[in-house]
């Protein structure tokens, strides 16, 4: 479905307290755009400039109160096994940036400095809603990251891992364009692009539908919109190196086969229905994302893959 | 008990990873979970190594070699990282402080999370395809016990 343009000003021009009002769907429908209307760089720089927020304007009081009053242990339960995988992710996607900006264009590497701060205002984010409503204590962000890790699924370090092990890489030898193609589909095509935005429909659709925890769900819709702009800034990087050489395909399709193998291991079960999901669901919409994602960049999957993304567990985390 | 990085520790490892999980592992995880390393079990053949970049002297080596046969181990010695490397698919590396944390249960998720163990060897993808594998690894030989450095004689 196509968004209507004043559906997609109202999201645009939205400020931090207009957002705590804007459907999350509206927001997740913002992301996607054809090749051809993929904005550059730098529109993508000045598009941060107007929707930069701060993370101090949120106020979690009414959210302490929803969490201790008209939130049950199955519901805190499953959205901290989902809201966790956030929390460790962002932190995740902020410290695995860095090596990107070497070898990437120059308009990229504007909008990369604001794509580096929001994922450290998302950690932050995460690190209040975590202090002041969940009520973990620690000296720093490590201490309260280190409060909620028994909330994660075990199967958290797949994709993340192998997001730490191909920075690493790419720090070795950053002007690598199949590296560079290889960090690309995992943090902005599966985290970013498949992970977050599936975890975040879930997480804000229970705020919105249960009428509880308004800073967070505007926090994170705006988060969300932030991840709007790294995907479609990734999406660009993506096409552009198509464009340069169509053979790195193959480093997409790669990297995805190694992501989906890991994708079908779960160790525990998640109970979605607290929160009005079901795993049928929550994997119908990975594949939905995943096939958006990958027509934004123009790539189809090959036959393999496609049932291999049938057989994804979902993995409750984004960045 | 075995000193780290010893033969006898090594065999210890051999034995552990090959009977894992114990019972109270397995029950812990899902069954899916344990399928899904029944699965990748048989593409995992060739050397891991795993080293301690900054090995105290007097140890009998600073690299635990692991061979693998269709995720079996079918032999697991102590040597020097140089003679190690050659022949290994993948070398994992890390320094003794965080070797010492894993042995005393840090969380071996983190060890690769938070690159505690950095892959110096061998294609990333290719170790991450079966990556709980190897995580199931690091937790066998994480329950072995083993006298640290400092108690081993010089």
């Amino acid at each position: 479905m196509t968004m209507t343009d004043d559906r997609i000003d109202t999201v645009e021009m939205t400020d931090l307290a207009g957002l705590g009002h804007t459907d999350i769907d509206d927001v997740l429908d913002y992301v996607h755009v054809p090749t051809a209307k993929l904005p550059g760089y730098l529109d993508l720089y000045d598009r941060y400039l107007r929707q930069r927020w701060n993370v101090n304007d949120l106020d979690f009081t009414q959210d302490r109160a929803d969490w201790a009053d008209k939130m049950n242990d199955d519901s805190r339960n499953s959205f901290l096994s989902i809201a966790s995988g956030f929390h460790h992710g962002e932190r995740q996607v902020e410290a695995e940036l860095a090596p990107l900006f070497f070898g990437i264009p120059e308009d990229y590497k504007v909008f990369l400095t604001s794509h580096l701060e929001d994922e450290a205002r998302h950690t932050v984010f995460f690190d209040r809603f975590y202090r002041d409503v969940v009520g973990l204590e620690g000296d720093g962000i490590m201490d309260v990251l280190d409060g909620s890790w028994g909330y994660i699924q075990e199967t958290f370090v797949g994709p993340f891992g192998l997001l730490a092990y191909l920075t690493d890489d790419l720090r070795r030898d950053p002007y690598n364009k199949h590296l560079q193609m290889k960090y690309a589909t995992t943090y902005m095509i599966w985290i970013e692009g498949v992970l977050a935005l599936s975890v975040m429909k879930i997480t804000l659709n229970y705020a919105r539908d249960f009428k509880v925890l308004p800073a967070y769900y505007t926090g994170f819709t705006a988060t969300c919109r932030d991840e709007a702009r790294h995907v479609q800034g990734g999406m660009r990087f993506v096409r552009q190196l198509l464009d340069e050489d169509p053979s790195y395909v193959t480093d997409i399709h790669d990297t995805l086969r190694t992501l989906l193998t890991m994708g079908a291991a779960r160790s525990g079960y998640v109970y979605y229905e607290p929160l009005g999901w079901s795993e049928e669901r929550v994997q119908a919409l990975f594949m939905d994302q995943l096939h958006k994602k990958l027509a934004m960049v123009g790539v189809s999957l090959p036959a393999d893959l496609e049932e291999m993304l049938s057989m994804v567990r979902p993995t409750l985390a984004g960045g | 008990m075995a000193a780290f990085m010893s033969t006898q520790w090594a065999q210890q490892v051999k034995a552990q990873a090959n009977s894992w999980p114990d019972a109270e592992r397995r029950a812990s995880k899902l069954v899916d979970f344990w399928d899904w390393i029944d699965m990748v079990k048989p593409f995992v053949t060739g050397r891991l190594s795993l080293s301690v970049r900054d090995m105290p002297d007097g140890a009998e080596g600073d690299t635990l070699c692991l061979e693998f046969e269709a995720g079996v181990v079918t032999d697991a010695t102590v040597c020097r990282r140089a003679a190690a490397e050659a022949g290994s698919a993948f070398l994992l590396a890390g320094s003794y402080q965080d070797w010492m944390s894993m042995l005393d249960g840090y969380d071996v998720g983190k060890m690769v999370m938070y690159r505690k163990l950095m892959l110096e060897k061998g294609d990333t993808l290719a170790f991450f395809t079966p990556a709980f594998f190897w995580t199931e690894l690091l937790a066998a030989i994480q329950s072995v016990p083993a006298e640290t450095f400092d108690a081993v004689p010089a």
